[in-house]
């Protein structure tokens, strides 16, 4: 099954590495070590994956705004945000005096350590013969719902350690928020699990039938939910540039400024990698050809990718009550009418009814 | 539960001010309680100053009142200045000042609308209308070389006659400049959210605006048709073809109509006056020959015309010296800043900052 993990650890092997010979503790280092690689590599490639977002918002933005972004720095500007990077570096990292200091220096970190992490437990599909998949265990649906549950409560602390009546007002607009989206999408995939009977990303995915066809309604509000979730306009309330001036993250510069907002690009390609794994099929291979079952994952995240970006630029804001109300008298009672459709598609399918 | 109330300050640092305004505002939450704007971070001491300049050299004050649509603000003071003195004018120079005047209304209408769109959260407009407003400013560095604080329009007519090349590239605009509108129009108009945040928001009333005497398009928003161009008209704006655009909700959303309508209108005035220009002079022979320096004023004046936020007035008084005794501007963003609290008391931080937006103040000209 962990293709990946074997791949490790054979080309460990390869080169002369395996401790696996030296007993049982041998083989747990041996384990420590190659999960450690593998996890490096997800990182890498996370960051990688981040960049390349970041890259095409800006010139996809500036199509969208007839300028022409960034075209400085190397080739077509590719290099630009490794000079920003370099910026970000170089700033004073300011803490200012009427801040919690640990909480203001925690928070970032809190945003984005769960976000790298949950791009672990994306399957990501067959490749040629592997199947790139880290974690495999039984959960990863309700481990993913976790870890995306945190990054608000890393907003909120953000809003709140600042010392500053701007990031307060956008740390009580983050819980507000998270409050009004995450029933809903919680409920929605409450559906899916009832009609695949599985926690399993992989199991999900690799459904017959991909489930934004089984449940139109649930795949609806999930994709709001998972604008919400990753807070661009017309959800940004946490930041709300024009009224909070940068909402929750106002006091913070540099690198942990940096951190937020690799954040937000991190989120919304991750957000494209669960919508299209959950709803669309992810990394499954189509019936008629084999071994391209990544491709087609990235090819949907794109397309995800790309309707959250327009989203991002064409739309104003919501007001922050109206959001609430959408989610509270809206989308919740779809959820639940969700709810109940699932159970009947659950019994259809196992021959109940 | 019990209510806190806090106390926050919207500005004077702070995107979406236009500028230096600061608002103190009392919030329940996100409810306002109470917000009181003040101004007065940007004074630049203008009408102090222009008693210690000649006539002619205030002009320059008046172009950096309302930076975003200088021409207005010129001709205003040199109406009030002309009337004083007893200037009289080349026909062709007025036509001149009329079409300038107009397409300076579109570009600070675009200004506005850009703005406003940042306001709401929406990024991509403002550079669609920039691009157009980019279209006006060359005209306007045709005709004076500068592209913001033109000094154009001038006591006894305007600095320079229109260039050959005016013409195509007027044309050209004014053939194109319909469809754009339609376009930035339709990226607000259709979008949902946008109609949600400003239908049935900062709502003023027609009598509130009369006793808080706001005029231009937040006055007209509310229903009440009063423009200078048409009740006292000026120039000759008598004899052109122009309807005064009004809504009746006296929100946001009207305010938003009435201005996109506004510059229909203007571009219509502007190509009316470009049609209707005589050939002749530009300028008064009289004073090329001896020079402005030697106008010199006795009693008072006062002149009021249609700025695009409103009732711009100047009052001129002169002792019989080469400088004015006491310049006096009347700023009708102010009046419009002064209705903030009534407008968005009770509503949300969001909708406080959309309803500023719409008032469309330029603090060079509140400051002064």
């Amino acid at each position: 099954m962990n293709t990946i993990i074997w791949l490790i650890n054979f080309i460990l092997k390869a080169i002369g590495i395996n401790f696996a010979v030296y007993g049982y503790y041998g083989q747990l280092i041996q384990t420590v070590l190659v999960d450690l690689i593998g996890a490096l590599l997800i990182f890498l490639a996370a960051a990688i994956t981040i960049i390349i977002v970041i890259y095409i918002f800006r010139k996809y933005m500036a199509d969208l705004q007839q300028r022409i972004g960034p075209n400085r720095v190397g080739p077509y500007g590719i290099f630009q945000l490794i000079a920003d990077a370099l910026k970000m570096f170089g700033k004073e990292d300011i803490i200012p005096d009427n801040t919690d200091p640990l909480l203001f220096r925690f928070a970032p970190y809190l945003v984005f350590i769960p976000l790298i992490l949950s791009y672990l437990l994306i399957p990501y599909g067959s490749l040629y013969h592997w199947l790139i998949i880290f974690t495999n265990v039984k959960v990863t649906l309700l481990l993913v719902l976790a870890f995306s549950a945190m990054v608000p409560i890393g907003e909120i602390i953000a809003g709140f350690s600042s010392g500053s009546k701007y990031s307060l007002l956008g740390g009580i607009r983050a819980a507000a928020q998270d409050l009004s989206y995450e029933i809903p999408m919680v409920l929605s995939l409450v559906g899916v699990i009832i009609v695949s009977s599985s926690l399993n990303l992989y199991t999900i995915s690799s459904n017959t039938i991909p489930f934004a066809i089984l449940e139109p309604i649930g795949f609806f509000i999930f994709f709001i939910a998972m604008i919400a979730k990753i807070a661009v306009p017309p959800l940004d309330l946490p930041e709300s540039e024009s009224e909070l001036v940068s909402g929750f993250n106002i006091e913070y510069s540099g690198l942990r400024f940096g951190i937020f907002y690799l954040g937000v690009f991190g989120n919304i390609f991750f957000a494209s990698l669960f919508i299209s794994t959950v709803y669309l099929g992810g990394g499954s291979d189509l019936p008629w050809i084999s071994g391209l079952g990544y491709i087609w994952l990235l090819i949907k995240a794109f397309i995800f990718m790309f309707i959250f970006l327009t989203l991002w630029i064409a739309l104003p804001r919501i007001r922050v009550d109206k959001f609430m109300n959408i989610g509270w008298r809206v989308l919740l009672p779809l959820s639940i009418i969700n709810l109940i459709w699932s159970v009947g598609i659950a019994a259809l399918m196992s021959g109940v009814i | 539960m019990e209510e806190r109330i806090i106390d926050v300050n919207f500005g004077p640092q702070h995107p979406s001010t236009h500028g230096v305004l600061r608002v103190k505002v009392k919030l329940n939450g996100e409810t306002i309680v109470n917000a009181e704007p003040i101004i007065g971070y940007l004074h630049r001491n203008a009408e102090k100053l222009s008693e210690d300049k000649f006539y002619p050299s205030v002009a320059i004050f008046m172009d950096r009142l309302d930076y975003v649509s200088n021409h207005n603000m010129e001709l205003g003071y040199v109406l009030a200045v002309e009337k004083l003195a007893e200037v009289q004018v080349p026909e062709r120079a007025n036509w001149i000042r009329m079409m300038v005047v107009e397409l300076n209304r579109i570009a600070s209408h675009l200004v506005w609308a850009g703005t406003m769109g940042l306001d709401l959260g929406m990024i991509t407009p403002f550079f669609y209308t920039f691009r157009e407003r980019e279209k006006i400013i060359q005209l306007f560095e045709m005709l004076s070389g500068a592209r913001l604080t033109y000094n154009y329009i001038s006591i006894g007519g305007v600095y320079k006659d229109i260039p050959g090349e005016f013409k195509d590239k007027f044309l050209e605009f004014y053939n194109e400049f319909p469809k754009r509108l339609d376009e930035i129009q339709s990226l607000f108009m259709e979008n949902e959210i946008f109609i949600q945040r400003m239908k049935g928001i900062g709502y003023l009333s027609p009598e509130k605006a009369m006793s808080y005497s706001i005029t231009g398009p937040v006055l007209r928003a509310s229903g009440i048709k009063y423009d200078i161009r048409k009740n006292f008209p000026y120039l000759y704006y008598d004899k052109v073809d122009f309807e005064i655009p009004t809504a009746k909700d006296g929100d946001n959303f009207s305010r938003f109509i009435v201005r996109m309508e506004e510059m229909r209108q203007s571009l219509k005035i502007a190509k009316q006056a470009f049609d209707k220009m005589p050939e002749g002079e530009y300028f008064n022979p009289l004073y090329r020959k001896q020079g402005l320096i030697k106008i010199k004023g006795k009693g008072e004046s006062y002149s009021r015309t249609e700025s695009p936020r409103g009732e711009f007035g100047v009052y001129v008084i002169g002792d019989g010296t080469s400088k004015p005794y006491r310049v006096r501007i009347r700023s009708p963003a102010f009046h419009a800043l002064s209705a903030t609290n009534e407008m968005v008391k009770g509503s949300k931080i969001a909708d406080m900052i959309a309803t500023l937006s719409t008032l469309d103040p330029v603090f060079g000209e509140v400051d002064r």
